[in-house]
């Protein structure tokens, strides 16, 4: 029997976050301690990305779980009530952004 | 430690929110510190649980206590981490009880070698707090506070020293506690030799307080500054050797807190008439007080 792999994103060990007041994410690695200010569209595939939580939750202790290209594509088209396949580049160009920041670790997904 | 500051900081400050800043530095210090281990906690503003502050409060900077011995090896990491030194511990208030560090992006952080008026020393005062340590999150990541009484112990013995916001702040905590915690509270502070501050902060009895630090609290309390807060100090001193350290410390200009006042940076002819002025302000007080003596 073969298992399928398929490109997934967890965060990074070593990150903090916290939200505006305007509700906007802020992320930033704790290594590099440069503050991201996350885009409205960003904010959307940040919040499928830690899966609900708030700044309030401990990230250590609760890390959210890694998720598929796949996964968030859809949770993000269906946040913005558009076909996976209009959002899927955009949402692909910012994970990539985030990973190239630090904050996003590239992991295969079963 | 040598001391090194720079009494500057950027001209334009960051866009993000104060808040933001301030809450990613308490994530990026725990981590930092914690991975070094060095025992570190964060006290008052965002580092303290619902409740020990009315609503809506705001914080403009992290508070670290640290353990006396650690102070300049928290400086030391923190400055390799982009925070840079701008006013040492001889730098900061009478009590010499912090130094002040700055990042262009996560803004201020004081870092404390003692809290003032709390413990019969800097190190059982830590070590006390410490080991009844727990952590909050803040920024999605756990950061070391004290207990919840302590938490609101420390922003209790702060109000001693700052009578504005301090005075609020304490009313607010009386008056969210049941009168049984208030009661352990007052407790706690005599069992951690916090008497004087917890009376000039609360304005309850002074039992068996210490009197030259209940002068000095009730001094700064009253927001004495100059020649009038030097003259509490003396008073309060309690050898020879304490006095003499008070003069030496009371006669080098600081300049941080001159740049402050000024609202501009210092020049030399600035620190030249403060320094003038310093001396004579002294030497007036000594001799008026040798007058005395010799009548």
């Amino acid at each position: 029997m073969t298992v399928e792999t398929t490109e997934g994103w967890a965060l990074a060990p070593d990150i903090a976050w916290a939200r505006t007041a305007g509700g906007q994410a802020v992320v930033m690695t704790l290594e590099a301690g440069q503050p991201l200010l996350l885009s409205a569209s960003g904010d959307v595939i940040w919040d499928v990305l830690v899966g609900g939580r708030t700044p309030d939750d401990d990230l250590v202790a609760d890390p959210p779980t890694p998720l598929s290209t796949t996964t968030i594509t859809v949770q993000v088209a269906e946040a913005f009530g558009l076909d996976p396949a209009d959002v899927a580049a955009d949402v692909h160009a910012f994970l990539e952004m985030l990973e190239a920041h630090g904050v996003l670790v590239r992991v295969r997904t079963a | 430690m040598g001391e090194r500051a720079t009494g500057q900081r950027p001209a334009a400050p960051p866009s993000l929110d104060l808040e933001i800043r301030v809450r990613l530095a308490h994530a990026r210090i725990a981590h930092l510190l914690g991975r070094a281990d060095i025992r570190a906690l964060h006290l008052k503003g965002y580092a303290t649980e619902p409740g020990v502050y009315p609503d809506h409060r705001r914080s403009s900077d992290v508070d670290l206590l640290v353990h006396p011995t650690d102070a300049a090896a928290v400086i030391a990491l923190l400055d390799s981490h982009g925070w840079e030194p701008v006013a040492t511990f001889s730098e900061g208030s009478i009590f010499q009880h912090a130094a002040t560090l700055w990042h262009d992006q996560l803004g201020y952080v004081d870092v404390h070698r003692l809290f003032p008026g709390l413990g019969p020393s800097p190190e059982a005062a830590f070590d006390t707090l410490w080991s009844e340590h727990t952590h909050l999150v803040i920024a999605g990541r756990p950061v070391p506070v004290p207990s919840p009484c302590h938490q609101r112990l420390v922003v209790i013995v702060h109000a001693a020293r700052d009578p504005y916001r301090g005075a609020h702040d304490v009313r607010h905590i009386r008056e969210s506690l049941p009168a049984e915690s208030w009661a352990a509270l007052r407790e706690e502070a005599h069992r951690l030799d916090a008497g004087a501050a917890w009376h000039v902060a609360t304005g309850e009895a002074a039992d068996g307080v210490d009197s030259r630090q209940l002068t000095l609290f009730a001094a700064l309390h009253e927001s004495q500054s100059g020649l009038e807060l030097f003259r509490t100090r003396w008073q309060s001193a309690a050898t020879a050797r304490e006095r003499a350290v008070l003069v030496a410390r009371t006669i080098p200009v600081n300049r941080p807190h001159l740049q402050m006042r000024l609202g501009r940076p210092v020049t030399r002819a600035d620190l030249w008439r403060e320094q003038r002025a310093r001396l004579g302000a002294l030497a007036g007080w000594a001799w008026r007080k040798a007058v005395r003596r010799d009548r």
